[in-house]
């Protein structure tokens, strides 16, 4: 008798096993002993009627359908055994879920605010970008631009140069006049030595002129006179040439010192220029490289955010995860009931009197069968629908 | 002297030579170089070879050999300047009206 209850006892913890093989991740190959047990318990309860026969009078003595206490009490332990475990896994399950459910509220929280920021980089990349092409396009613009800046600036200095140039021309020019001028006032100061020769001539002429008036007495006292008269007009006449020397002498000495001002204006050293024109257009080719490297820099910048976004997407689409983890919570819960449930039915197949409830055992075995098909059925329904996470796409909002 | 002028024997080519510092020191040697040349047509060669350095009053000193070459419907060809010489020409932009012979 006592195998019949054990084979009973094996189909249970077969169906047992096989519902935590549901309920947990557990290595197929106890699910295949679960299966194998069901099946060997199954098989020998069938059995049991055929090979029973002649040893059933002798079982009649007793109650066929009396449980002794031990089983009862195994009974007993499973059911609540089974109740507590449920409770746990149930608990356990509502865990996970808050905090799954939590994490993703959180994560899709920052991989919305990432994806603001990095659209607001993306359109400060593109104001940049839109912003150097805008220069390129309009160089001539009234905006402030450094190339026209350089560019005037060095326009400016040409001009500045024209003007140097010219100044030095224009005074070497002044310097030649000055130069023929002065040469114009040699001849001059020769002149006047030649009139001074006259006048020194004309002196000794009056001299000779009163000595030979002397000789010729008293007739010839007024030529005397008119000689003395000659000789003091060519004294003043030396005078006056003295006087025209000086003057003209300092003249001379004014056109020196206009000559060398002039000359201060001709001479300008233009090394200083040439390193200002020099640095000029360094400067231009520096900027142009330097505006080229700036472009494709934020131009990279700008498909790097393109990239971002994309991961960001992927991201935020892999957040699906918690709509398939808690949808296979929940079918955890089912299984976690129907443990529940086959706990229940367990402990009606004893009656309180410690009897065998045959037909509570029947229905024990039917519903067991067909929680399992439910189970069965829910779990390919699944396995098809939830497997893929990137068949989802998720927009971002 | 670092002006040395000497004129061809048909008076049609006058050469000028400037050695080292061409400057204000050099501009009376200079213009009596050109000075007293009425040949029309006269071609001025102003050989820079051996011009180590030019400031503003070479340029002038130059731009007044041109008008005076002008005058006569003469040329003015500057001849191997080296190349700080060079820089200075075409920061001025001689080298837009006056031949520069390298």
């Amino acid at each position: 008798m006592w195998q019949k209850k054990t084979f009973a006892g094996l189909v249970i913890a077969g169906a047992l096993l096989l519902a935590l093989a549901q309920l947990l991740p557990v290595p197929q190959v106890i699910v295949w002993i679960a299966i194998a047990a069901v099946l060997a318990g199954g098989i020998a309860m069938l059995r049991g009627p055929v090979a029973e026969p002649a040893v059933k009078p002798a079982a009649e003595v007793i109650n066929p359908e009396h449980v002794d206490g031990e089983l009862q009490h195994a009974m007993e332990e499973l059911s609540q055994t089974l109740t507590h475990e449920a409770q746990i896994v149930n608990q356990e399950i509502a865990r996970v879920d808050s905090l799954i459910k939590e994490a993703v509220v959180l994560m899709t929280d920052s991989f919305h605010s990432l994806h603001d920021l990095t659209s607001r980089q993306s359109e400060l990349t593109g104001q940049i970008i839109s912003r150097t092409e805008e220069e390129e396009s309009h160089g001539d613009s009234e905006e402030f631009n450094i190339q026209t800046f350089i560019n005037e600036t060095s326009s400016i200095l040409d001009q500045f140069v024209q003007v140097m140039v010219n100044v030095s021309k224009n005074s070497l020019e002044t310097v030649h006049y000055i130069d023929d001028m002065v040469e114009k006032l040699d001849g001059i100061f020769s002149l006047i030595e030649n009139v001074e020769g006259l006048a020194s001539q004309t002196n000794l002429l009056a001299l000779n002129a009163s000595i030979e008036a002397a000789r010729a007495g008293e007739a010839g006292r007024g030529f005397a006179v008119v000689a003395d008269e000659v000789r003091t007009l060519s004294v003043n006449s030396g005078d006056l040439n003295n006087k025209i020397r000086e003057e003209m002498a300092s003249a001379r000495a004014t056109i020196d010192t206009l000559r060398s001002t002039v000359s201060g204006m001709a001479a300008t050293d233009l090394s200083d220029t040439i390193g200002t024109k020099e640095k000029m257009s360094e400067m231009l080719s520096f900027m142009a490289s330097n505006g080229e490297f700036m472009n494709t820099k934020v131009t990279e910048i700008s498909q790097l955010s393109m990239q971002i976004d994309s991961t960001v997407d992927n991201a935020v689409r892999s957040l699906q995860f918690e709509d398939i983890a808690s949808q296979a919570l929940n079918s955890m819960e089912h299984n976690v009931n129907s443990l529940n449930e086959i706990a229940i039915l367990v402990d009606e197949m004893t009656t309180p009197e410690g009897n065998l409830d045959a037909a509570a055992t029947l229905r024990c075995q039917h519903r067991c069968e067909e929680l399992r098909v439910t189970a069965q059925s829910r779990n390919e329904g699944r396995t098809v629908a939830q497997n893929d996470m990137d068949e989802g796409e998720i927009e971002l909002f | 002297m670092s002006v040395t002028a000497k004129t061809s024997d048909d008076k049609k080519t006058v050469d000028i030579c400037v050695a080292e510092q061409f400057d204000y020191s050099a501009h009376q040697s200079f213009r009596e170089a050109y000075r007293f040349t009425d040949q029309p047509g006269t071609l001025f060669r102003v050989d820079l070879s051996k011009a180590t350095y030019m400031d503003s009053s070479a340029l002038g000193m130059i731009l007044l050999l041109k008008e005076h070459a002008d005058s006569l419907s003469g040329k003015v060809v500057l001849a191997q300047p080296n190349s700080a010489v060079h820089k200075i020409l075409s920061i001025a932009k001689f080298d837009q009206f006056v031949t520069i012979e390298a």
